[in-house]
């Protein structure tokens, strides 16, 4: 129990900053997702600053209530832990997905494209910055949804000095800016986005134009969400794709 | 006899609550030394309390509240207690402490994370400096008063290569600094032995820590910087040491894992 209120039910793997559980709310009875946020060595001051950051953020995302982006519920500390509480993703990673059943087919890395792009511009016109698009923050849920992950834990886990960019794995998602040690910016989250379509097997136009253009080394001149949805043309609806939905693709690679 | 286990249990009252106090059921050890127990006294929650009812306590928390901390859990009654490690600058926070039990000292020790580059690595230097004259000195009455002695803990430190999965890659970081690895070799070559080492030379790990973050557990992506340095003597008699690593990552109470030596007898 956590929280005195979510029963732990079992283990979903290693979050950004921690082990994430599946658990029940006792309260209404819903399944949600808890992360344990491990930042180490922090003094009160830090760690005061931490928690009011981590509040901000999720403020902000409530705000925003994108269905791209987890819904965050809580945030606590229960035996001197760091908690988050979002809503659970029921699906599969990207990064999980790709490695058990390859690249996506063109159609499914465009539908998943648009809607990481119609995510990421909603936050950014509210100056919320992820800090850590990558294969695996992207959830592909069993009901077809798109949704990142992670969102709000990033900006907040660098300023109290764990390096968030040192953790997210090997698919080139760190922009050069912030390999040189630069803050995470909205530039850099569509830098990590290339990287997360060209892990997800985008090789045929547009979306190969589009990798392409967001490897532009200049984060000033790297397309914003905006300009890369225009390239994808208009807003991402297009004739033919409307009706396909994750969960078909989901079931086809079931064993 | 005995056998001493250490482990860094990242918050007491967390560990608690997911599989420490299984573990510690079912342990071998005569003595657990623990760090980061991050809980004074009145905090222990009654699951612990009950748990450690046949144990005798030494806890030594830090005065900053939720920080730290350290503690000895033997299943004989220490016949003395000393904390801290001579320093003023240390005093208070919950580092360190040592219990006599009979023929036997036994340390727990939380060595800081640094960070290099900055004030918390200084802060460390300046604990490493202080905790070699304080060994020197505890190992050197120990053996006077025909004692051998024990330094279990979360040292902070990978002394080697072979300690570390990617020491390439953290060669420039806190815990593997060259003048961090010198500190550990000079400490073993004067009189403590790294037991862990001593059994199974020659060897990658056995890790005893993993970061909670993305893969390194799974992989196997760890360090070995929880160590149980033994006076010679001692050390002579070790006859098996294990990292307790956990089956799965969910199974984890902790983001360390025990460390524990069987010594035989004299």
């Amino acid at each position: 129990m956590i929280g005195g209120r979510y029963v732990v039910l079992d283990g979903l793997g290693a979050g950004l900053l921690g082990p994430v559980w599946r658990a029940e709310d006792r309260l209404t009875g819903r399944y949600l997702a808890v992360q344990e946020l491990h930042v180490p060595d922090m003094t009160p001051a830090e760690h005061a600053r931490f928690r009011e950051h981590l509040l901000r953020e999720a403020r902000r995302i409530g705000a925003l209530a994108d269905p791209g982006l987890l819904a965050v519920h809580d945030v606590l500390s229960d035996c001197g832990i760091d908690h988050v509480v979002t809503e659970l993703a029921v699906g599969t990673r990207l990064s999980d997905h790709v490695a058990s059943g390859g690249p996506l087919a063109a159609h499914d890395a465009l539908d998943m494209a648009r809607g990481l792009l119609r995510t990421l511009r909603a936050a950014h016109h509210r100056q919320l910055v992820h800090g850590a698009v990558r294969p695996g923050a992207v959830v592909l849920g069993d009901d077809g949804r798109i949704a990142l992950a992670d969102v709000g834990l990033a900006l907040p886990a660098e300023e109290a000095g764990v390096p968030i960019r040192d953790q997210l794995g090997p698919h080139g998602v760190v922009a050069p800016e912030r390999a040189a040690g630069g803050p995470a910016t909205a530039a850099a989250d569509m830098w990590g986005l290339g990287a997360t379509l060209a892990f997800a097997g985008a090789t045929e136009e547009p979306l190969s134009s589009l990798v392409a253009a967001l490897r532009t080394e200049d984060p000033a001149s790297r397309p914003t969400a905006d300009e890369a949805l225009a390239m994808l043309g208009r807003n991402g609806s297009t004739p033919g794709t409307s009706g396909r939905s994750w969960w078909k693709i989901w079931e086809r690679l079931r064993p | 006899m005995p056998t001493v286990s250490s482990v860094n249990v990242n918050g007491v009252r967390a560990a608690s609550t997911k599989g420490f106090l299984d573990w510690l059921a079912g342990t071998e050890a005569d003595v657990v030394c623990l760090q980061e127990t991050r809980a004074l006294p009145v905090d222990l929650p009654a699951g612990f309390l009950a748990a450690t009812a046949g144990w005798h306590l030494t806890l030594e928390p830090a005065a900053a509240k939720g920080r730290n901390g350290v503690a000895v859990l033997s299943r004989e009654a220490p016949d003395a207690v000393r904390t801290g490690i001579g320093a003023a600058e240390f005093a208070g926070s919950g580092r360190y402490v040592e219990v006599d039990l009979p023929g036997l000292t036994v340390a727990s020790l939380y060595l800081p994370k640094g960070s290099a580059g900055t004030p918390k690595q200084e802060e460390k230097d300046r604990f490493l400096a202080a905790l070699a004259a304080h060994l020197a000195e505890r190992r050197e009455k120990a053996l006077a008063d025909g004692r051998e002695m024990v330094v279990a803990g979360d040292f902070n430190i990978a002394p080697a290569e072979a300690d570390i999965r990617n020491w390439k890659g953290n060669l420039a970081h806190s815990g593997f600094l060259p003048h961090e690895r010198e500190w550990i070799a000079t400490l073993c070559a004067s009189g403590w032995t790294d037991v862990v080492r001593a059994v199974h030379p020659g060897v990658d790990g056995p890790y005893t820590w993993w970061s909670y973050r993305g893969r390194a557990f799974d992989n196997d992506a760890g360090w070995r910087i929880d160590h149980v340095l033994a006076t010679a003597g001692l050390a002579g008699r070790a006859e098996h040491a294990v990292v307790e690593r956990a089956p799965s990552y969910d199974t984890r109470w902790s983001d360390h894992a025990p460390v524990t030596v069987r010594f035989g007898p004299p």
